[in-house]
């Protein structure tokens, strides 16, 4: 519910501008490993190597990630980068002894880190204390997925746990909250991608101190705050004299005065650091490509989503019984918002003979499968998948999530090899009935094209190839209303058979709209499908 | 009628406690009181940027209606008799035959509505009538067939009589006194000193549009029933108060009509508005780009919690504007003071 104007301009009225504290944090070790990192990552993109942009990506997403959520340091960054890069060895023999001294140097900083506590999360639990004493009313501006490396920071027998509705992940959780004390925000002021933040939150603040905690380095985005129809400009930040440095800005109507405060020391910085590379700005730049495209995220569940190019129009249902009409194009982030549901066509048959993939067919075998081994033997299996070459970081959990029973979409690795040696390992294939079937492909590969329906891809390659919604399948739709809005009143994905008598066969799948999120750059081909978030990150602005 | 120098209405929203008009208030119904009413002036294209969402649009849209209760030209009677010939001729010779009712779209036939042929009367508002094909155009003359008879048409029905004869389905051009015209106090508290015509609490009137909310024309709506104004005469919602046909009851005038964004139709009448309030962000960049409202003057409220794209659409869009026109600082520094957490940006149509 929008809280109304006057409350808000009442808030305005009482307060005098906004008071931001900028905490920067610098660190001697977390400097060499993110100085490795960067210089690995810009000399990865090279766009005739596949392989090495693939790797940029990922440790970019890594490091945009350590650089603006306050991560923990633990063994996860270690195994993160060693899930890119590999041995050290390797690494040589691939891209030269330069970068293996770089990722070596990468290494031995992470293992250092290892030993101490990340400064930002110290830094943001003694802050915390500090207000929480103060009686101060707080709200934490945060990704959602984000959320769980602060909320471990507060918890029993010395802290209490954030209370509800402390966080805040998007603009509409913003425009919606009361007028409160104190805005924490970790990482620069960026309008979209790592970091992002409403600019609303310099524009039209309904707090009265924002407090920001950054690594050094990390610059706000100069036209944050942007406002269509104020004419100041921001005036720049006074050059450092000392620890605490203060300015004052315009922000539209706003003015803001900016305390900042320096903590911690890292020899290993140059002069004028600041301005040479600020990772984000530097990735950012690095992270375009002719073959990318901007695009929109739809998150449908915790852990998935789909890309879509802005102001794309979308076939979805909007379970309000007053909603006119129920069924339409919509765009995200518009007239597409969260509560409501994508709708995605399935549709289709694979020629294999005697064998018809009904949906779910093909997964409720290797699934089945996949659960016995893992109850028989889990770390054989892991063993197996490995020597295979199935070589993903947290394995066992990727086995525990594939072994979920699907929704809409059919849990499964995001690569085909990946997928094929699963398979090979767990010595899956049939119809289950132990006639010999007259496939002329292997068996793993109509289970690969109904996970890969499950997540909207159009099947090529002499198989079917997927329509779009027709005009026909629409009116399908609208005559299935009463069973869409009964099914929807779970609020989870689902799909519903199309009927016969439509002369398509395949399903509809619902997928709920969690979340909408703008700031990423994909590749055209990944547009339209639905993907894993720690896949679809590579891709965050 | 002399009214009071000071608005004395009291406020509420969201059911809260009474109060004076707060400031945001008085400056966005004043905004809208104050704006030219000059059809030979350059266009003009103002924004006014909101700390949060609110019925803004609605309270501007209330100011300009206020203004054009003082203007004695601000009224559909004068047109009224061509309208209804206009509707007549497209019922006749269009969308009583047409073979795809209603997708003008794809008809491409230029009609943006289909004309049903059914009118209505005030003199006997449990009638209706259909447009007769006896209609002579030639003469001027309409010709209405009720119950499969026809009545002739009858000399001099152009004159006030035909006033009393309306498209069913949109709102009279004048309403008889004791049949439903506007109280005149709840507008008097906002006139600022200004005489309202009396004529004009009776009659309908289309130079002032209010553009609704992509989301859907009961959204705006919604949010202007958020907020009441008690004044001598009694409490209404905004939503009341603005006259939008269908919002209002039980009053026939309507003195504003609405532009569904979503749909992109207007609620009655062919309509070629004066001034056009566009109720966000979207609602704005689809006025800017729509033939329907290219010479009418366009005030949009929006406001800054929104997304960044949604902000640079906007942005970009008064960048664009910047080839031809210019700030209007002459009008800006005769706006009401602005509260803090307002900001306003007024653009000139160039002239050579």
């Amino acid at each position: 519910m929008p809280v109304p104007a006057s409350q808000i301009f009442d808030f305005i009225d009482q307060s005098e501008g906004g008071t931001a504290e900028r905490h920067e944090i610098a660190s001697a070790a977390f400097g060499n490993l993110r100085r490795s990192l960067r210089q690995i990552v810009s000399r990865c993109f090279d766009p005739d190597d596949n392989r090495a942009v693939e790797v940029a990506t990922g440790l970019r997403a890594l490091l945009s990630e350590w650089l603006t959520v306050p991560v923990p340091f633990d063994g996860m960054m270690l195994e993160s980068m060693k899930h890119w890069l590999g041995e050290p060895e390797s690494v040589q023999a691939c891209w030269g002894s330069d970068l293996r001294g770089l990722y070596d140097t990468a290494l031995c900083a992470a293992e250092g880190l290892q030993a101490i506590e990340n400064p930002v999360r110290e830094r943001l639990r003694t802050m915390i204390r500090d207000l929480r004493t103060q009686g101060a009313n707080i709200r934490v501006y945060c990704h959602r997925r984000a959320r769980e490396h602060f909320e471990s920071l507060m918890g029993p027998p010395d802290d209490y746990p954030f209370p509800d509705g402390t966080f805040l992940h998007s603009v509409k959780d913003y425009r919606e909250t009361e007028p409160f004390d104190v805005l924490i925000k970790v990482g620069p002021l960026r309008s979209r991608g790592w970091g992002a933040a409403p600019d609303a939150i310099l524009t039209a603040p309904r707090f009265g101190k924002l407090v920001q905690i950054v690594w050094m380095g990390c610059s706000d985005e100069v036209d944050f705050g942007y406002d269509p129809v104020s004419l100041e400009t921001a005036s720049a930040t006074p050059e450092a004299a000392g620890e605490v440095i203060a300015s004052a800005t315009g922000r539209g109507s706003v003015k803001w005065t900016t305390q900042v405060i320096r903590f911690g020391n890292d020899p290993g910085a140059l002069p004028g650091y600041v301005a040479e590379a600020d990772e984000l700005m530097v990735f950012r730049v690095l992270g375009q490509s002719p073959t990318q495209c901007a695009a929109t995220l739809i998150q449908t569940d915790r852990r998935h989503g789909i890309l879509y190019r802005p102001h794309t129009k979308v076939i979805s249902f909007d379970p309000d019984p007053t909603a006119r009409p129920p069924i339409a194009h919509r765009v995200p982030g518009e007239t597409l918002v969260e509560g409501m549901f994508l709708i995605n066509p399935c549709v289709g048959h694979v020629d294999l003979g005697e064998l018809r993939a009904e949906h779910g067919h093909y997964s409720n075998i290797w699934r089945t499968r996949l659960e016995q081994e893992r109850q028989r033997d889990a770390a054989g299996l892991i063993r197996r998948l490995r020597e295979a070459g199935l070589d993903l970081v947290g394995l066992r959990s990727a086995i525990n999530h594939w072994c979920e029973a699907p929704t809409t979409v059919i849990h499964a690795p995001q690569q085909m090899r990946h997928f094929e040696i699963l398979v090979r390992v767990l010595g899956a294939g049939g119809d289950g009935s132990g006639r010999p079937t007259e496939a002329r492909i292997p068996w793993w590969r109509p289970a690969w094209a109904e996970i890969r329906r499950s997540r909207g891809e159009a099947i090529q390659a002499g198989v079917e190839k997927v329509e779009i919604v027709e005009e026909h399948l629409l009116g399908v739709l609208q005559a299935l209303l009463p069973q869409i809005r009964a099914r929807s009143s779970a609020k989870v994905g689902f799909s519903i058979p199309i009927p016969a008598e439509s002369g398509v066969a395949g399903q509809f799948l619902f997928d709920t709209v969690c979340a909408v999120e703008y700031g990423f750059r994909v590749p055209v081909s990944e547009l339209g499908i639905i993907r894993e978030l720690s896949v679809i990150d590579q891709w965050r602005d | 009628m002399r009214v009071n120098t000071q608005t004395t209405a009291l406020f509420s929203e969201a059911g809260q406690e009474w109060r004076p008009l707060p400031p945001w208030v008085e400056f966005l119904t004043r905004l809208g009181y104050r704006w030219p009413n000059d059809a030979t002036a350059p266009r003009r294209i103002a924004l006014v940027s909101m700390p949060c969402d609110s019925a803004g649009a609605g309270l501007v849209a209330l100011g300009v209606l206020v203004r054009d209760l003082g203007n004695p030209n601000a009224n559909e009677i004068d047109g009224h008799y061509d309208a209804l010939l206009r509707y007549a001729r497209q019922y006749l010779a269009w969308c009583r035959s047409c073979d795809m009712q209603c997708r003008p779209a794809e008809k491409d036939c230029g009609f943006a509505a289909m004309a049903t042929g059914r009118i209505k009367s005030l003199r006997k508002p449990c009638t209706g009538y259909m447009i007769s094909e006896e209609t002579d155009f030639g003469k001027r003359q309409i010709a209405f067939s009720r119950r499969g008879e026809t009545t002739k048409p009858i000399p001099g029905f152009e004159n006030r009589v035909g006033a009393n004869y309306y498209v069913n389905g949109e709102s009279p051009p004048e309403v008889h006194e004791t049949d439903g015209a506007l109280p005149g106090e709840p507008y008097a508290s906002f006139a600022d000193g200004m005489h309202i015509e009396p004529e004009n609490l009776r009659r309908s009137f289309s130079g002032l549009c209010l553009a609704g909310r992509v989301a859907g024309g009961a959204a705006t709506r919604d949010i202007c029933s958020t907020v009441r104004l008690r004044t001598m005469h009694g409490e209404q919602m905004l939503s009341e108060l603005l006259t939008v046909h269908g919002w209002c009851l039980p009053s026939l005038v309507s003195r504003v009509t609405f532009y569904n964004t979503r749909t992109r139709r207007f609620d009655r009448g062919p309509s070629e508005p004066a001034l056009v309030v566009a109720d966000g962000d979207g609602a704005f960049l689809e006025v800017l780009g729509s033939r329907a409202f290219q010479r009418a003057d366009v005030i949009g409220i929006i406001h800054r919690t929104l997304d960044r794209e949604d902000l640079e659409a906007v942005g970009t869009r008064l960048l664009g504007l910047r080839q031809w026109y210019d700030e209007d600082r002459e009008l800006h520094v005769t706006l009401p003071t602005m509260p803090r957490g307002i900001s306003v940006a007024v653009l000139r149509k160039r002239t050579h």
